[in-house]
């Protein structure tokens, strides 16, 4: 019968039809979001004169606007992003945090990107795999610093934190000096922008409160050194500005009592960490980096450059919240407003005391068992008086303390819990630094890596009795900690990783170098990976700052202390000065990709490398990217890219 | 406006080309990075091993030129005392050329007069290496080759040790070094001393074997930026040995104060 059917001619065409219907009903099926949307933007890149601290410079702006527009995404789309670059010089556009082939990671020099040059244009074009907040920059020179970064707001497909508001609280900081100025003046002199430094005043000060003898031995072993204990930022004469507007402009997001606010916090600054707080509210965080994290309550939590956080506050009253994002060298604020109607003004924070660097934020070189670090000596403090203890988050049996590496011989699991560690007061440990061993200098200098000497990691951010860990928070408030941090889920990949590559931080503050295990970005070379990979970067900051740590392309599992399917998702690790800490990464995004810290000058100058991550196996790459392999950048053939994407003319 | 001249007419040194050297020094692989690797998927990777030098991602060309110009009494004449002391360079963070120029007026007539010209290479964290040629016109037209190190002593004490051999086979020596004590983070007072050495009587410059003549004193600046500073500076020179018999036979003094205002400017 159906042989029959299918001879008769109109039965032929009625089967021509249900191929012509079965292959549009596949189609739909394959393509992998029938609904995705393909979101185009357009922006020009120019110089105009900007005034947002007073003084008019001109500056880089992104279609006229001094802070660039926010791009708009929902979870799924087709990004088409037109970039025309109307400045004298080249320019580029990163997408931060966003996953991409590499060839669209805005690096130039990376994955076969260029430059895109004066007069031309270049059209991105990705699809977006996530949601949450990102923000994009520009990766050429200091333009970043000079105006051209923006935000990314990406909708998921369902909505985990339904909110009733939903601002962007982008904070940047505003120069009147150019990057090129900068960058240029920093290696003149790298106190050139530093009006912090200990005077004379300051030492009879700590003479009277501690004093003569203990004043002195510490200035002596500071100085013995050549390292300054108030070395908290590079940069001052910031303007900080929120959403482009400086404290006076005063941007506001507007509410009614009652309502859900979701804030999206993106530090956007080129050198700035800030201590962002709301007084009056609680802040509930629902993501950091872009990424669900589990939702926990804090009152402030600190930031470095290029990473965010999503907060949900519920403001209740009819009245005007601060927000205030404080840099820590306390210089003064980034201010914005959360107000029921336009034009009210909340309470403005008191300035907190800056706080000055210890010993303990020396380097990792240091002789740290004589400073706290050993273990031994600390199982027998008295862990039942400290009260903010959680021991429910912890999960030693998913800690491969084996393969850490770090010596911890002598300790054992029963008598020593790093839930506890995790929340040692500082207070605890002995400040007094006046009988450390003053031949230091030579030790704290970087030199070629030694892991196993490196600390145990505690999942602290900053080593015990950190100055720059000390925020200064109130008695009785919360601030958010890394190992807080739980990924809302369940992670796919929980396998131990196969080898550790150690990234040491390291700098020449005299001469404003700045390192990555001892070599200037041009001088080094890349940290190769092999698809599908499972690796830890283990970070050692051998310098008295913090660095940002950025890998572009991939997300990396925080090693937080939480278990191994609930490390959070970061594409950004603050590394404290004489801190470690490390992080999981599955290199599972073909090509080539930038790795550096996210303060700008430390990045111009040297503070970067490259990761490859390279597919040797052919059957292991997924489809999707199995054309990237084609890319010039990862053969030796020839520059060339795909016509649709060279740059032209405007 | 300036800096931007300058940087223009520092850029057509061919010193330029020295930084560039800078930047090619041989890209070694990390040998860390080495050690944690697998060295089987090592030759596996195929992609260009030496990194690109993407826009302000490093490989630059820098540089810093600090002037003093003064003017003041001495204890040692009624002519006005001028001086200056420039020094500079340009390059990348391991090899710079260093050039250098100080010297004294008494009224309108150059009691000295230096050029310095280093090859200046960066040889451990604080400190550099120099090696090249200072050019005397005054007191007498010599030439010397100098060696000698430059860098930041624990406690911060900018240092500078140099040795001459003139032209004549002289050898002689000089070390300086100053600190710097803040008032405020502006008003800052800076001793500095000079001491100068020779290892033999040389009668027509007036130095004499072993130690020569010191230098000490103290300026105090107000930074009204780094880049523009006025200063009070007292200073105490002294000859000794047979320097200061030189001195004495010309009918010199041995010994002077010298109290000048100056600006100090950063290029």
């Amino acid at each position: 019968m159906n042989h029959a059917f299918i001879r008769t001619p109109s039965s032929a065409r009625i089967l021509t039809a249900l191929i012509a219907l079965l292959c549009m009903l596949l189609s739909l099926l394959v393509i992998p979001s029938a609904e995705a949307a393909t979101r185009e933007y357009a922006f020009t890149v120019s110089k105009q004169l900007v005034s947002p601290a007073g003084k008019t410079e001109r500056k880089i702006v992104i279609d006229g606007e001094f802070v660039g527009p926010t791009l708009e995404f929902t979870e799924g789309d087709e990004a088409v992003i037109t970039v025309t670059n109307q400045l004298d010089e080249p320019t580029s556009v990163h997408w931060h945090g966003l996953l991409l082939p590499a060839n669209m990671d805005g690096v130039p020099g990376f994955s076969g990107y260029e430059a895109i040059a004066p007069g031309k244009s270049f059209t991105y074009r990705f699809s977006i795999r996530q949601s949450g907040t990102y923000w994009y920059h520009a990766h050429s020179r200091g333009q970043e610093q000079d105006g051209l970064y923006g935000a990314i707001r990406i909708k998921p497909k369902s909505e985990a934190h339904p909110v009733d508001r939903d601002y962007v609280v982008l904070i940047s900081d505003y120069h009147t000096d150019d990057s090129d100025t900068i960058m240029s003046n920093l290696k003149k002199s790298s106190e050139y922008y530093v009006y912090v430094r200990r005077t004379l005043g300051d030492f009879f000060s700590s003479a009277r409160k501690d004093g003569l003898s203990k004043a002195w031995s510490n200035a002596r072993m500071w100085g013995d050194m050549r390292m300054r204990p108030s070395d908290l930022a590079d940069i001052s004469n910031y303007t900080f500005l929120i959403n482009g507007q400086n404290p006076d402009q005063n941007w506001t997001g507007l509410f009614n009592p009652g309502e859900r606010v979701r804030l999206r916090f993106i530090n956007a600054s080129a050198m700035s960490f800030f201590d962002v707080r709301v007084p009056g509210l609680t802040m509930t965080v629902i993501a950091a980096d872009g990424q669900p994290v589990e939702p926990v309550q804090v009152d402030e939590f600190r930031f470095g450059a290029s990473e965010t956080y999503d907060v949900i506050v519920e403001p209740s009253a009819d009245q005007a919240y601060t927000i205030a994002a404080e840099p820590i060298d306390r210089s003064s604020f980034a201010l914005a407003t959360l107000a029921p109607r336009a034009r009210m003004i909340g309470a403005k924070p008191e300035q907190r005391a800056f706080s000055l660097l210890t010993m303990s934020d020396m380097g990792a070189d240091m002789d740290h068992g004589s400073m706290g670090h050993d273990m031994s000596a600390m199982s027998d403090m008295d862990h039942s008086s400290m009260s903010n203890i959680d021991h429910s988050n912890m999960n030693h049996d998913s800690m491969d303390h084996s393969s850490m590496g770090h010596d911890m011989s002598g300790m054992s699991q029963s008598d020593m819990d790093h839930s506890d560690m995790a929340n040692m007061k500082h207070e605890a440990m002995d400040h007094d630094m006046s009988g450390m061993d003053h031949a230091m200098p030579t030790k704290a200098m970087p030199k070629t890596a030694n892991p196993t000497n490196s600390p145990a990691p505690d999942f602290v951010t900053g080593t015990p009795g950190s100055g720059w860990a000390d925020a200064g928070t109130p008695e009785g408030d919360r601030a958010l900690e890394y190992q807080d941090l739980r990924f809302a889920g369940t992670q796919s990949d929980v396998r131990a990783p196969e080898r550790e590559i150690v990234v040491r931080l390291g700098g020449n503050m005299e001469r404003y170098i700045w390192t990555l295990n001892g070599k200037k970005y041009e001088d080094s070379s890349a940290i190769e990976l092999e698809y599908g990979e499972r690796v830890r970067l283990t970070f050692i900051n051998d310098t008295m700052m913090a660095h940002p740590m950025h890998l572009h392309g991939m997300f990396v599992q925080l090693e937080n202390g939480q278990p191994m399917d609930k490390l959070p998702n970061k594409h950004n690790i603050i590394v404290a000065p004489g801190d470690t800490y490390s992080a999981l990464l599955t290199a599972d995004e073909p090509g080539e990709w930038a790795f550096h810290c996210h303060l700008l000058y430390h990045m111009m100058s040297g503070m970067m490398t490259k990761v490859v991550v390279a597919t040797l196996d052919e059957s292991k790459t997924p489809a999707a990217n199995r054309a990237l392999r084609q890319q010039p950048s990862m053969s030796n053939a020839p520059a060339s890219r795909p016509a649709e994407e060279h740059a032209h003319a405007h | 406006m300036r800096t931007k001249l300058l940087s223009v007419l520092l850029s057509t040194l061919p010193v330029a080309a020295l930084a560039a050297t800078d930047a090619a020094m041989p890209a070694g692989h990390s040998a860390m990075q080495h050690a944690q690797m697998n060295s089987a998927t090592m030759d596996s990777f195929a992609y260009a091993k030496s990194p690109e030098h993407p826009d302000g991602h490093g490989g630059s060309v820098y540089h810093a030129v600090s002037v003093e110009l003064d003017s003041g009494i001495t204890s040692g004449g009624s002519e006005a005392i001028s001086s200056w002391d420039l020094s500079g360079w340009i390059g990348g963070d391991t090899n710079k050329l260093w050039l250098q120029s100080e010297g004294e007026l008494e009224g309108s007539s150059a009691e000295t007069a230096e050029f310095w010209g280093l090859y200046s290479r960066k040889i451990s964290y604080y400190w550099d290496a120099q090696i090249g040629a200072r050019m005397d016109v005054e007191p007498e037209s010599t030439g010397y080759a100098v060696v000698g190190f430059k860098g930041l002593a624990p406690y911060f004490f900018e240092t500078g040790a140099h040795l001459f051999v003139s032209e004549d086979g002289d050898l002689s020596a000089r070390f300086r070094q100053q600190n710097e004590l803040l008032w405020t983070q502006r008003l800052i007072s800076e001793p500095f001393f000079e001491i100068n050495l020779a290892a033999q009587n040389n009668e027509d410059l007036g130095v004499g074997a072993g130690l020569s003549d010191i230098e000490v004193g103290l300026q105090t600046r107000y930074e009204i930026d780094r880049a523009f500073a006025p200063y009070v500076e007292v200073r105490y020179e002294r000859a000794f040995g047979q320097t200061a018999d030189y001195a004495r036979d010309e009918g010199e003094s041995t010994s002077e104060w010298i109290g000048a205002l100056g600006v100090k400017l950063l290029f």
